[in-house]
């Protein structure tokens, strides 16, 4: 059991992070969704180092446990990035949303519907609206200035990526 | 050590392989390609135990450490492939920078980015969806990936609508 620890421990977390972010957004009735993940991510990380304390990787301890914590935290890290991204897919991704309202009729949904439920301006308004209320564009004299710049690395290395993996900026280019 | 080093190898080499594919031809289906490759490299990797053996345990870690790691970058990547609506905006707002942009510019932007009509379009062509005299059904009993996601946000509750 020993030997296999390394390999259980950051499965073990993953599995205390998932329980205590549904625990907490439950007990949130449902509000707060990335405070829970951030908080689910915290207990498994706590459960991450509990499990490598009460059962070391190895006799020199300090050495092994320094070994395992190197695999064992990316890789928790990793594991719950991947949960994370799974669940925030059934939280707000419009493809899955979409996918979920066709899959519950049997009779097929209509264009119509679609776009009456999934209004693009509605959704860009909303999404303009939140833009200007979180201060990242600044709405003076009746045009948009960029506010607070905090998207525009992550903005800049995204499309940088992309133009080098997929040798264009946008998907409607 | 072993464990951490190989597993970089091993994700260096899938990521080195995905770059030289995409380079190559662009693929129709690009998380299956992604998924494939990563899968490839893994199986590879454990062809070559017969000659360099491992521990069964170091295998599993191996194993364990490279799939997340692979998991995490295929889904960083659809990030890559489809646009953010938000980060589109920010991205036009900085390249407007002194000027900004009239409301009516926010919009002509927005109207040459149909994201409701780019998602529709993706799970067509993923075969989850199809088209029929101007109506869409899932086809079959669609994605095990798709309905696993659904199972789970039962588990949440209701949610809020939004974009």
């Amino acid at each position: 059991m020993r030997i296999w620890w390394p390999v259980i421990a950051p499965i073990a977390a993953l599995a205390v992070n998932v329980l205590g972010q549904i625990v907490v957004f439950r007990l949130q009735h449902g509000r707060h969704f990335l405070r829970s993940i951030a908080l689910g991510f915290i207990l498994g990380g706590a459960a991450l180092t509990i499990a490598q304390f009460i059962c070391p990787p190895g006799p020199d301890s300090l050495e092994a446990w320094s070994k395992a914590l190197l695999v064992n935290l990316p890789c928790y890290a990793a594991l719950s990035y991947c949960f994370f991204n799974f669940a925030n897919l059934g939280q707000s991704s419009i493809r899955v949303r979409i996918y979920a309202r066709v899959a519950a009729r049997s009779d097929g949904v209509s264009v119509a519907e679609i776009a009456r439920d999934y209004n693009e301006a509605m959704l860009m308004e909303m999404r303009l609206l939140r833009l200007v209320e979180s201060g990242d564009l600044v709405l003076r004299d009746g045009r948009y200035f960029l506010g607070r710049a905090r998207f525009v690395p992550i903005a800049r290395v995204i499309f940088g990526i992309k133009r080098l993996i997929l040798g264009k900026v946008s998907e409607f280019e | 050590m072993a464990v951490f080093l190989t597993t970089l190898v091993l994700f260096l080499a899938a990521l080195g392989l995905h770059l030289l594919v995409w380079k190559i031809r662009l693929p129709r289906f690009h998380t299956r390609t992604l998924l494939l490759l990563c899968a490839l490299v893994l199986f590879l990797w454990l062809v070559t135990l017969t000659v360099r053996p491992m521990s069964w345990p170091e295998v599993a870690h191996v194993c364990l450490f490279y799939i997340s790691l692979s998991l995490c970058y295929v889904i960083t990547y659809s990030a890559f492939e489809a646009d953010s609506p938000t980060l589109s905006l920010i991205r036009h707002a900085h390249e407007a920078a002194g000027q900004g942009m009239s409301s009516a510019e926010v919009h002509l932007f927005l109207e040459k980015r149909p994201f409701v009509k780019a998602r529709l379009a993706a799970l067509t062509h993923d075969g989850l969806v199809r088209e029929e005299n101007g109506r869409y059904f899932a086809v079959g009993g669609g994605s095990i990936f798709f309905r696993v996601i659904l199972a789970f946000r039962k588990l949440y509750g209701p949610i809020q609508e939004g974009g």
